[in-house]
């Protein structure tokens, strides 16, 4: 080992000098397991964080399966169990 | 696994080494896990010493690299560049160490509440080269027998060279207290020294 003019610097090149190399092979087998289980999981639940993340405690105007399709129903298409303004009966039955 | 190569433009050029950040891109963008190896082969190194020199056990700074590197595995996406990785995988190295150190012994705080009471600095400030040309095999048996707050600040100084405000950042503590807790730091390795070596104080 070069001696420096730190005695610290020193010590932490010879620490560095142990380090098991078996353990490169674990965190890189455990990251590419990780990286695998993420892409498992945003293959069969697409969202799936931020789903979770909206169902506790999102935005409430927020579907959380995203804007719902297809139109509104028009006023005059209410259903009869609704009163519109004016008291009038609604269209249904 | 293979070294993460930048592509060239001929074969024969030697290929530039990506910068961290560009890595970390990288991995981001095409979730590759041999951009993280090659994050893991620069700096793993560098946190073993850490962690050996923080707990003073290898089998614990083996599990301890391990865990911290898929802790940054994870947090990657969080990474947000305002500082240098490697000053962000340390921070994150250092309170890993701290925390397990806390369980350990059961205590609430590595340095103690009273760090820059006036009335209690040092009579003598001990020299910076008493420790720097220190045999590194004695400073090791030393820094073995300081508390973990005294080791953690003086290993932050001089093994990590960070300023005094970093330092003062990282245990929210005032410069002043700091410095203080540093010059009480080197006294104690001083006298621990000087238990440990009466019978032969000139290093040979």
């Amino acid at each position: 080992m070069r001696e420096s003019n730190n005695s610290f610097k020193d010590l932490e090149a010879l620490w560095e000098a142990g380090l098991p190399p078996e353990l490169e092979t674990r965190v890189a087998s455990q990251a590419t397991n990780l990286a695998v289980f993420g892409r498992v999981v945003e293959l069969f639940m697409p969202d799936a964080l931020q789903t979770v993340v909206r169902m506790i405690g999102g935005n409430p105007d927020a579907p959380v399966g995203g804007p719902v399709s297809g139109r509104r129903p028009a006023p005059e298409e209410w259903p009869d169990w609704r009163t519109p303004p004016g008291g009038k009966p609604g269209l249904g039955r | 696994m293979t070294e993460v190569k930048t592509s060239t433009h001929s074969g024969t050029t030697p290929a530039q080494k990506p910068s961290d950040n560009e890595l970390i891109a990288r991995y981001l963008r095409e979730q590759n896990p041999e951009y993280f190896t090659t994050l893991y082969r620069r700096y793993a190194g560098k946190v073993f010493a850490k962690c050996i020199s923080m707990l003073g056990d290898e089998a614990l700074a083996r599990d301890a690299v391990q865990d911290i590197f898929i802790k940054v595995f994870l947090n990657l996406s969080r990474f947000s560049e305002q500082s240098s990785f490697s000053t962000w995988l340390y921070s994150i190295t250092y309170n890993f160490c701290i925390d397990l150190i806390r369980k350990k012994k059961k205590i609430s705080v590595i340095l103690s509440e009273d760090v820059g009471r006036i009335g209690d600095e040092p009579e003598v400030d001990v020299p910076d080269s008493v420790l720097l040309e220190m045999k590194h095999d004695r400073l090791e048996k030393v820094l073995a027998r300081m508390q973990e707050g005294d080791r953690i600040i003086l290993l932050m100084k001089y093994m990590d060279d960070m300023s005094i405000k970093d330092i003062a950042d990282f245990f929210q503590k005032t410069e002043s207290a700091i410095k203080m807790q540093i010059m009480r730091a080197k006294m104690k390795a001083q006298t621990i020294y000087d238990e440990l070596y009466a019978s032969d104080p000139i290093e040979s």
